[in-house]
């Protein structure tokens, strides 16, 4: 809109002459820096939103409309559209064969529970972490070894990670007006998707939200950015585990004084065999849960605790104290490549206690 | 050859906010201050300092400091409508 001095509250809407229902004639480098202008990208180019390539994902995803509100931020007043989502997976790269994932995430992106505003303007710089397991990984052809954290150079982890990225950036800021706040952020808030392994040492990663073994599900996580353990040389589940307590557990991590949040250990597969030989899942959760701990007084002599706490984070002086409320707030997922001895953490935003979920058809 | 076939445009991806159901004061009714806890972990030390200050200097503060319950989360509906009956200065919340 011409006079708006807000790129994101443009009204961009320009026709363009093309030869059919496929953008062949039209200046798409010219409508990728439109979008840049119009502030719709996430900072690198996007495939131009053309309403041919919209019409055809918005269809793959199953809205007959793209009228048709699929979710609102009540508080902002804030409806978010078939053609809003549709617009934003064509524009990350997205082929419509991948609608069976991103129709269940985007009604997860969108879910009140996530509070995707919050996910977006806090300071916590967070991303949006979306797990796809089950069948569906093989399927659609998902990367789940070669640096899965987020990494994979694979088109479908890619483009539907990035797409999470764009639905949390594009309706989460009110229509443009909010500022986003995050102190430091991380990479993962252009993409950030881990696909897990189909064969696993425990059972599925959405098992753990209740969801049925058999099915495909994807799921999603505030997170902030993942952090690597190294173990290659300890045999015993005990070291592997200890090792991943003492990463999750140093004293700049965010929960300590909050204690909401999920957190996602994502095991490789050389340290789910190890651990797996002595612990089922509920065990190598608990052993984490009682192993991950400070000294409270630690914490609060470090200013890791505000001088005068609130109750609702039960802050006892004189004890040890975890990050966690609960072990439940610990989610296991099997990913990355054989080879090295690794895993990595994904410490959640503070301002989600959960992972979500949803199975794909 | 010229195409005669129907244009394809840009679809905007960002959604707009219609228009709320309440107006923003920008000027005070009353000298008084009023503050709000985001609920940051040491906002609420803050702001009752803030408060204290405030008063030595000579300036009304209003003694009830509400809050969000949770710093994480939007403000509910009915806090934003007791917050919209305020008819002094809105200071909302604090980093820490």
């Amino acid at each position: 809109m011409a006079g708006d001095a807000n790129p994101q509250l443009s009204d961009y809407s320009r026709p363009v002459a093309g030869p059919g229902n496929r953008p062949g004639n039209h200046d798409v480098l010219a409508d990728i820096e439109q979008c840049f202008e119009s502030g719709w990208s996430d900072g690198l180019p996007v495939v131009p939103p053309y309403r041919s390539l919209v019409d055809e994902m918005r269809d793959a995803l199953g809205w007959n409309d793209g009228a048709e509100v699929v979710g609102a931020i009540e508080a902002q007043r804030l409806e978010i559209t078939a053609d809003h989502l549709a617009a934003a997976a064509v524009m990350s790269g997205c082929k419509p064969e991948y609608a069976r994932v991103l129709r269940p995430l985007s009604e997860l992106l969108v879910d009140p529970e996530f509070n995707l505003s919050g996910v977006e303007v806090t300071t916590g710089g967070t991303s949006v972490m979306v797990v796809v397991s089950g069948p569906v990984v093989a399927e659609l052809g998902f990367e789940h070894e070669a640096n899965a954290v987020g990494g994979a150079n694979c088109r479908v982890n890619a483009t539907i990670g990035r797409y999470a990225q764009m639905v949390r950036l594009f309706c989460g800021r009110g229509g443009g007006v909010l500022p986003t706040h995050g102190t430091m952020g991380h990479p993962g808030r252009l993409s950030f998707l881990v696909a897990e392994h189909p064969d696993t040492q425990w059972g599925p990663f959405h098992t753990q939200v209740g969801l049925p073994a058999e099915a495909s599900a994807v799921s999603i996580m505030a997170s902030e950015g993942p952090n690597s353990v190294n173990n290659h040389y300890g045999s015993a589940a005990e070291q592997i585990l200890d090792t991943i307590a003492d990463c999750l557990g140093h004293s700049g991590f965010t929960n300590y004084y909050w204690h909401f949040g999920a957190t996602t250990i994502v095991v490789g597969p050389a340290h789910a065999e190890t651990i797996a030989a002595t612990f089922s899942r509920d065990e190598a959760r608990r052993y984490l849960f009682e192993h991950t701990v400070r000294a409270t007084d630690d914490l609060a002599a470090l200013g890791r605790i505000p001088p005068e706490p609130r109750e609702k984070s039960k802050v006892v002086p004189g004890t040890v104290r975890s990050p966690f409320d609960h072990e439940e707030q610990i989610h296991f997922l099997e990913s990355g490549a054989p080879g090295g001895r690794f895993s990595a953490i994904v410490p959640g935003w503070v301002g989600n206690y959960f992972v979500m979920a949803k199975t794909v058809d | 050859m010229s195409d005669t076939r129907a244009p394809d445009e840009l679809v905007n991806p960002i959604p707009r906010p219609k228009a709320g159901p309440f107006t923003v004061r920008i000027q005070p009714e009353i000298e008084q201050v009023v503050l709000f806890d985001n609920g940051k972990p040491n906002s609420m030390a803050i702001l009752r300092r803030t408060q204290q200050l405030l008063r030595e200097r000579g300036i009304d503060v209003k003694e009830e400091i509400r809050g969000k319950a949770f710093a994480g989360g939007p403000v509910d509906d009915q806090t934003l409508g007791m917050l919209a009956q305020e008819r002094g200065l809105l200071l909302c919340g604090v980093h820490d």
